[in-house]
């Protein structure tokens, strides 16, 4: 068999990868992880983004817990905050959240809290976005994985 | 930032009650406007209708009374020149007198008393002249006036008249100075008269004409009142539809604003706002209306007023002139006569008269009786004339002698014998001082001959006053003798010398000699008159004598009620002692005025009317704007209720489907692990039904979708025939199932790209097939079909084959099956595109951009009910309640499909015959695509595999669209394809071709089952040239195949063992299983792995152990990902500390990967210390402090460290140089990049040793697959590489 009969929801997926990378959300290094997902770890790319998830919660949290102190924001710390998500970001090729994140260390490197408000904000905003996304093609995934198991058991010519 | 929020927040609830405002305007107008419109506009028309006739009447009645204003003063003009004629008519008749006069006089008189006559008469002659002349004065003012040209004429006989005169003048040429002094005198004052009547006349025509502006004028002003009033009710009418426009247009774009909000902010405050509004509206309006009406009453009422009063004065006026005129006219000649009379005693002493002796009294008596009496008509007021003489006492005697009576008393005591008036029977007068007897008198008074006329008191006064003054003089009214009228008596003193005009009143009273007299009958004077003038009925004229202004003495007329207007004109009859009065007034009290009632009612019932239609109206409005409101609440809940319900649906179709695809997998997962019979029958089961539930599903989320217009088509590029293959694949496990035979086919001029939105085509395509599916059963096939729209009309020669079969369906009589893909009868295809509108009358040419692809599902199921037809593309609608029950669904896909083709601005059809089957056909719209912008997937499709690529295929079939559909099958393969018939043709081909160069060979015959069936006796022709084939060239003659709906597996042994056939083919044939079975035929392997540089750089860190230090988890998972990808070990560690920990010596990792940026210590950092943790090991090793067991049996310590970084500079490099690492690598993994990194530390050897590893592991996979060629070939190409790299 050649797997002529190619899913659907693979379709789906591909089109919903396409549709993520036309809009810059996601860049190269998303298929490069995907690449590295195959049977001994058939769920890398989501347990990777999970983990991603997890952390950037936490540093989102403390950048705008920091951001919130009323008189004295700690620029230097959501500086290094700033690092991390940025690495992870890239690392898992959340290209518009990379982006989103160099503006805001610019920011912070001036010490613009308003530009750093802004900033976070729109990084909140593309991080949901991002995650959304994501969920989104996880199920999708998920579904495929249950239907490639579901249809056609192995026919025998 | 928040600031900003907050503004745009408070704006948010700014703007919904603005747009509420701007909302619920609208909702007060009319849900319905057309009818309100249609409504009204018969009442509109009335209304219209009615102000036109109004006005129209209105101008008819001014029309009229101009009319009748102009009859009136035709009438005028009628009678002024009627009494110009008559006027006219005196003169002449007085010339006539005159001329009498002459032929008697001029036998008996001298010519003194001819001249004396000659020029009184020519006095009175020249007396008319000026009057003459000033008539035409006036009337040339009058000019305008038509109606008096008539009266020019008799007026233009005036010069005859004129000539005549003269000609008398000239003939008595002596008599010219005469003629000229009396014109002198006496025209001057005749002449101011006539002027002055002129000017009455003139002023009363100002007055006609001044009247006539006021009426036309008046006109105007009503005429442009009405205008106004049209205008107004016009402009009401305009402005109620424009508002009803506006409010129209303002509730189209309320719809578009949210619906939540208006039933927020629904509130009734504009509306009752408008609605007062309205209200006063009408109430101004009418109150202005009712005003208007009454102003108008007063107006025309003031008018009819003035009209009256100004006829009245008009009348009252003329008919005083008249009078005056008349009696001046026969005052005038009274005088004549008096002078006349005085010639009598001029120069002659004694006079003519007292010649007794002659008998000349007598005479004279039967003279003046005789002229008096032919000039009787001079005089029309006067009854009779006469002449007294004055005699002193002292000449009485003398005077009754010679006259033969005596003197006698007027009055006398008896009342009766004054009724009589018999002068025998009065008694003789009083001894007086002096008597005033009468000697002449005319016939018509010839019984007051001798009667003393100073007797009478009256007379005597009379008498003594104008001796005084020589001017005629009037009494005061009294009695008349005999006719017992009431009237007066004029008296002019005769002279019998010249007076001088300054004489004193003893001279004259000296000079006089007698006293003419001339009664007047005031009553039949002004009877007389007042006959003469028109619309005598109308009015009531009574004359007072008003000398004595505190009793006033009624000459004429008797006493009316009064009847409100009265006119009082002066009469001025010469004698300014006396004064009179004319006093006119209607006899009738003045008539309701009608006009103006009638017109301010009417105005008062048009303005009722428009209030009451304006009324009418405004509770219509109110009422629509009531039932709008209503309507908007309830359209704003509906609306609510069906977000809700989508939101619903749409919210517990995903709550299901998560959970559902839990459920399914799991069912799965229980189905692959060990289960009886009955459990794994449930587990299916369960497996089905929750696929079902699935798609069930997705088709009603899909409707909600459609339904709320919220499903986007994609526009991307896609290969329809790579679709078709899906759906093939799709169902063919189910078709196979139900022994039914599906087929695809796309005709050659389907392009390979098409851009559409593919998922909605396969989804369409799906479903049909599915539903044909679903009601086929056991038999037949279901066969998609693709063409262009445009094939449809091309001519049959050129057009698809599969097209000209359905419209060819011949029916082979000899196995009883018809030329079709499984011989079953079909619906005909043609009819069911037969009422595509777009594809009969289709210009797809004029947009070459676009093409239409036209999409046959056709099966040979069970059909549709024909009553069932026509709902069969509802939603939740199956052909009946059975076939729910029967074959599931929900009978929403044809819905769905129905709307997707509609979005996809095609048409979808169906024709059906119950017990033939269906075939729907659909059309769709796509945009032409470049084969470049295929992605990768499709590209995948489309160039399969080249292994096939150029052979040549024959296909022996009987049916043409099955030979048909099999070559579109190899073709998509890129092989080329002969159709045969029948084997028999086909091996005289084989024979033929088998000449032929191995390019034009066939690769492949594949037969159809049926027709093997039928010519096994060709079957072993084929068997010996196969056979001599084999003996020849084995592999250049063509493998057969048998293509076969469904065998058992032991017909498929039977036929292979056969001998002649090398593979079956099940259809429906899938290009993958068509490749592998040429391939295993052709004994090619299956599939090479191409995973070279995975290999490579898996054997690389193939079993190495890595650590990798990273405070970022993502990072870390990502590294441990990609390095245990390629076979490596990974040790991860979060932090530079527990990475000095691992990497303290002795430790058994081979390489470490740093994170530059780390929290507590950067990379840098880590490194550094790990070096001199090494240093300090390998000095320790190097002196021998430290055995090199004591570190791992390694003399020199030095792991290598790769930096992993995000930016990859050269500064960044040149440090990780310094700090002592080895060097780096950007963090997201480059494959490539990785590998020249790593190679530089891992020695070959370590390569080998992986290698040798997969030969061990390929080797024994080999040997569980029965040392298949594929793992063999692989087996020794691992076996020399490593030999080549262990040398």
């Amino acid at each position: 068999m050649l797997g002529l009969g190619a899913d659907l929801l693979w379709a789906d997926m591909n089109r919903l990868l396409a549709f993520l990378f036309h809009q810059g959300v996601l860049d190269e290094q998303f298929l490069q992880l995907q690449q590295l997902q195959d049977e001994t770890s058939p769920n890398f790319v989501s347990e990777v983004v999970n983990i991603y998830f997890h952390e950037s919660e936490k540093l989102l949290r403390n950048l705008r817990g920091l951001l919130m102190e009323k008189e004295f924001s700690d620029y230097k710390k959501m500086g290094i905050h700033l690092n991390q998500l940025m690495g992870s970001s890239s690392s898992i090729g959340a290209k518009r959240v990379t982006n989103v994140c160099l503006a805001f260390r610019a920011a912070t490197d001036h010490s613009n809290r308003s530009g750093c408000l802004r900033a976070l904000e729109m990084l909140e905003h593309e991080y949901c976005y991002l995650k959304n996304k994501l969920h989104e093609l996880f199920q999708i995934e998920q579904q495929r994985a249950l239907a490639a198991g579901v249809r056609y058991p192995v026919q025998n010519n | 930032m928040s600031v900003n929020k907050r503004i745009s927040g408070s704006n948010g609830r700014l703007q919904p009650s603005m747009k509420s405002w701007k909302v619920n305007e609208p909702l007060n107008g009319s849900n319905s406007p057309h009818r309100t419109t249609w409504r009204r506009k018969p009442l509109l028309l009335l209304i219209v209708f009615g102000v036109i006739i109004a006005s129209f009447g209105l101008f008819l009645s001014f029309k009229n009374s101009e009319y009748l204003m102009s009859k009136e003063k035709e009438a005028a003009c009628e009678e002024s020149s009627r009494i110009l004629l008559q006027r006219y008519n005196i003169s002449r008749k007085q010339l006539h007198a005159l001329a009498s006069l002459f032929s008697g006089s001029d036998q008996i008189f001298s010519n003194c008393i001819d001249e004396r006559r000659l020029q009184m008469l020519l006095n009175s002659g020249i007396a008319c002249n000026p009057q003459l002349v000033c008539c035409p004065e006036n009337q040339e003012l009058q000019k305008k006036h038509r109606c008096f040209a008539d009266t020019v004429e008799p007026i233009e006989q005036c010069p005859i008249l004129e000539d005549y005169v003269r000609t008398r003048i000239q003939l008595s040429f002596p008599f010219k100075k005469y003629v000229l002094l009396a014109s002198h005198s006496l025209l001057s004052s005749n002449l101011v008269d006539f002027l002055f009547c002129g000017k009455n006349m003139l002023q009363s025509w100002e007055l006609h004409v001044s009247a006539i502006m006021d009426y036309t004028s008046s006109l105007n002003l009503v005429k442009e009142y009405w205008w106004v009033l049209v205008g107004i009710i016009i402009s009401c009418n305009l402005s109620g539809f424009c508002l009803l426009r506006i409010q129209k247009q303002k509730l189209v774009e309320g719809h578009q604003v949210g619906h939540q909000k208006q039933l927020r902010d629904l509130s009734r405050n504009p509306l009752k706002s408008v609605g007062t509004w309205r209200k006063w509206s009408l109430a101004i309006f009418l109150s202005l209306g009712i005003l208007f009406s009454i102003w108008l009453f007063c107006d025309l009422y003031t008018d009819f007023k003035q009209t009256r009063e100004e006829m009245l004065t008009n009348m009252c006026d003329e008919r005083a002139r008249m009078l005056q005129d008349q009696f001046n006219v026969s005052m005038n000649h009274v005088h004549a006569l008096a002078v006349l009379v005085s010639t009598f005693h001029h120069g002659k002493h004694p006079s003519a008269i007292d010649q007794h002796n002659l008998g000349v009294p007598v005479l004279l008596q039967k003279i003046f009786g005789e002229y008096t009496e032919t000039t009787a008509f001079e005089r029309p007021l006067t009854s009779g004339v006469a002449y007294a003489k004055k005699v002193l006492h002292s000449d009485r005697a003398e005077f009754e002698k010679q006259h033969g009576w005596t003197i006698k008393k007027m009055e006398t005591e008896n009342e009766a014998l004054v009724q009589d008036c018999i002068p025998e029977k009065l008694d003789p007068a009083p001894i007086q001082d002096e008597y005033a007897p009468v000697i002449f008198a005319q016939e018509t008074v010839s019984h007051i001959v001798s009667i003393d006329m100073m007797s009478g008191k009256e007379d005597r006064e009379n008498i003594l006053r104008a001796r005084a003054t020589g001017k005629g003089v009037l009494t005061s009214p009294f009695k008349l003798l005999k006719s017992n009228h009431l009237g007066v008596v004029l008296t002019f003193a005769v002279y019998n010398s010249n007076v001088p005009a300054d004489a004193t009143p003893k001279q004259r009273i000296e000079a006089t000699v007698g006293y003419l007299g001339a009664s007047y009958d005031v009553r039949s004077l002004v009877d007389k008159l007042l006959h003469q003038l028109a619309s005598k009925q109308i009015i009531v004229v009574n004359v007072y004598d008003t000398t004595n202004a505190s009793a006033p003495i009624t000459m004429y007329g008797t006493d009316v009620a009064d009847t409100g207007l009265l006119r009082i004109n002066s009469l001025d009859f010469g004698d300014p002692l006396r004064k009179h009065e004319m006093h006119c007034r209607f006899k009738q009290r003045p008539p309701l005025p009608w006009k103006a009632i009638n017109y301010s009612v009417g105005i008062f019932l048009i303005v009722l009317l428009i209030g009451y239609i304006y009324y009418v109206a405004i509770k219509r409005i109110e009422k629509v704007e009531d039932d709008t409101q209503k309507m908007a609440e309830l359209k704003v809940r509906a609306e609510a209720a069906d977000v809700a319900k989508s939101q619903f649906l749409a919210t517990v179709s995903h709550e299901i489907r998560t959970p559902m695809n839990g459920v399914l997998g799991m069912l799965q997962m229980l189905m692959d692990t060990e289960l009886d019979e009955n459990q794994m029958d449930y587990a299916q089961t369960a497996h089905k039904s929750g696929k079902d539930l699935i798609s069930v599903i997705n088709e009603v989320l899909d409707q909600a979708k459609i339904e709320a217009r919220k499903l986007e088509l994609e526009a991307v590029a896609f290969d329809p025939h790579a679709i078709l293959e899906e759906v093939l694949s799709l169902f063919s496990g189910k078709a196979k199932e139900k022994g039914i035979e599906l087929a695809v086919y796309a005709s050659n001029e389907v392009p390979k790209v098409v851009i559409g939105d593919p998922k909605r085509f396969w989804q369409i395509i799906t479903n049909l097939v599915g539903n044909s599916l679903k009601f086929t059963h056991d038999k037949g096939h279901v066969f998609v079909s693709i063409h262009l729209a445009n094939e449809v009309k091309n001519p049959l020669h050129s057009m698809d084959a599969v097209l000209r079969e359905g419209l060819e369906l011949d029916h082979d009589l000899s196995d009883n099956t018809y030329n079709t893909l499984s011989g079953f009868a079909v619906g005909n295809r043609w009819k069911s595109w037969a009422n595509f509108k777009k594809l009969n009358s289709m210009d797809l040419m004029e947009e070459p951009e676009l093409i239409q692809l036209l999409v046959t599902v056709e099966d040979t199921g069970i059909g549709i009910p024909i009553d069932a037809q026509s709902r069969i593309f509802t939603p939740f609608m199956q052909a009946d309640s059975s076939t729910s029950r029967t074959y599931g669904g929900t009978g929403i896909g044809l819905s769905i499909s129905k709307c997707l083709v509609e979005l996809m601005r095609g048409e979808i059809g169906f024709v059906s015959e119950p017990g033939t089957g269906s075939t729907f056909t659909f059309t769709a719209t796509f945009r032409k695509g470049e084969t470049t912008s295929l992605d990768a997937k499709w590209q995948n499709f489309s160039t399969f595999d080249s292994q096939l690529q150029g052979l040549r295929a024959l296909v022996v079939d009987r049916r043409k669209i099955r030979a048909e559909v099999t070559r579109y099958y190899l073709q998509r393969l890129g092989m080329s394809v002969d159709v045969m018939s029948s084997l028999k043709s086909a091996c005289s081909c084989l024979t033929g071709s088998s000449n032929m160069r191995v390019s034009k060979q066939f690769a492949m015959i594949l037969i159809d089952k049926d027709a093997w069936d039928k010519e096994s006796s060709t079957l072993y022709s084929i068997k010996k040239q196969k056979k001599n084939g084999i003996n020849g060239d084995r592999i250049n003659f063509p493998k057969v195949f048998l293509l076969a709906t469904h065998l058992s597996p032991n017909e498929c042994d039977e036929l292979k063992k056969n001998g002649v056939i090398d593979d079956i083919l099940m259809k429906p044939f899938w290009l993958s299983v068509l490749v592998c079975s040429y391939r295993e035929s052709l004994g090619i392997e299956k599939r090479q792995i191409n995973r070279k540089k995975v290999s490579k750089l898996g054997n690389l860190l193939l079993q190495k152990r890595i650590l990798v230090v990273d405070d970022n988890a993502v990072n870390r998972k990502v590294a441990e990902g990609v390095l245990q990808k390629y076979g490596a070990t990974v040790t991860c560690v979060e932090g530079g500390r527990a990475a000095l920990q691992m990497l303290k010596p002795p430790h058994n990792f081979d390489a470490c990967f740093m994170d530059l940026q780390m929290p507590e210590m950067d990379g840098f950092e880590v490194t550094r210390q790990i070096r001199i943790l090494e240093n300090d090991v390998n000095e320790k090793i190097a002196c021998g402090e430290a055995s090199a067991e004591m570190f791992g049996d390694i003399f020199y310590w030095h792991i290598p460290i790769l930096a992993m970084t995000a930016d990859v500079t050269q500064a960044s490099n040149e440090e990780c140089k310094k700090c002592g690492m080895d060097g780096y690598v950007s963090k997201p993994f480059e494959e490539e990049q990785l590998y020249t990194a790593m190679a530089r530390f891992f020695k070959p050897s370590s390569y080998v040793e992986a290698e040798c590893l997969r030969f061990s592991t390929m080797a024994s996979l080999a040997m569980e697959a029965d040392l298949e060629c594929n793992y063999l070939t692989r087996i020794s190409c691992l076996g020399e590489a490593m030999l080549l790299r262990l040398v």
